[in-house]
């Protein structure tokens, strides 16, 4: 079993976890297709079953990160995940984070979202609970990295 | 006198083994989201490369914009494509000129 501890503060981790849990609704419905569309679009074939297996694996993924993120103890700061979910839930947050990052830090650019040179205070609401999110789902993949390795 | 246009079979044939002589690139383009750690990661375990190797080309995505991770022949090109893409990595293949 994989157990860490956050750093951020619990009250904030609770105020943001609806937020997160918004993104992880949308990202089935996300057409990833477009994201990541087969390289030999002309083979209809090929496109058909490069999506679909990418479906099957992008499922698989939003599992494992369904059972990290519904983990009892996550509001009060704390990530349990059993080791073999790890490598799957840690793609599973990246997918996330690139639907928190389209769909509630829209407003940012890529290269003020890379930087963090950006005024948060003048962000509304929604976008400062979005980035609070984006950087925890960040603390959450980058522990797991460590414990994989 | 100049030779006979081939068939249309003949022809879609010649493609093909010209198609699959030709070498191709996969390229990972930057994106904001990835973490850098997460990025090495994936190139080592899809590639096997060492921990420079996999931060060099990390650093390559990050400052250029994209990095050539591999050339070689079109399926096992489409294979490391669909592998880096499950990782959720932007990735393209182009012929290599």
């Amino acid at each position: 079993m994989i157990e860490f501890r956050l750093q951020a503060d619990s009250r904030i981790l609770r105020a943001i976890l609806p937020k997160i849990e918004e993104a992880f609704a949308l990202m089935s419905k996300h057409p990833w297709h477009v994201t990541f569309p087969c390289p030999t679009l002309e083979d209809e074939d090929l496109s058909s079953a490069w999506d679909e297996s990418l479906d099957q694996e992008f499922s698989a993924d939003r599992i494992a990160l369904a059972k990290l993120l519904r983990g009892k103890k996550l509001p009060h700061g704390y990530v349990e995940l059993e080791e073999e979910s790890a490598e799957s839930a840690v793609r599973g947050l990246s997918e996330l984070r690139l639907i928190v990052r389209q769909n509630l830090l829209a407003e940012i650019t890529d290269d003020q979202l890379e930087s963090g040179d950006f005024d948060l205070e003048k962000c509304k609401g929604p976008v400062k609970l979005g980035y609070f999110s984006y950087l925890i789902l960040a603390e959450i993949q980058e522990n797991l990295i460590s414990c994989m390795n | 006198m100049s030779p006979s246009l081939p068939a249309p079979e003949l022809k879609e044939k010649i493609e093909e083994q010209l198609d699959t002589a030709k070498l191709w690139k996969v390229i990972v383009l930057n994106d904001p989201v990835n973490l850098m750690n997460y990025v090495v990661m994936v190139f080592r375990k899809v590639f096997g490369f060492n921990e420079t190797k996999a931060n060099k080309h990390m650093m390559e995505v990050h400052e250029l914009g994209k990095s050539v991770l591999w050339i070689g022949e079109r399926e096992q090109a489409e294979s490391y494509v669909y592998q880096l893409q499950r990782w959720k990595l932007q990735t393209i293949m182009e012929v290599d000129d």
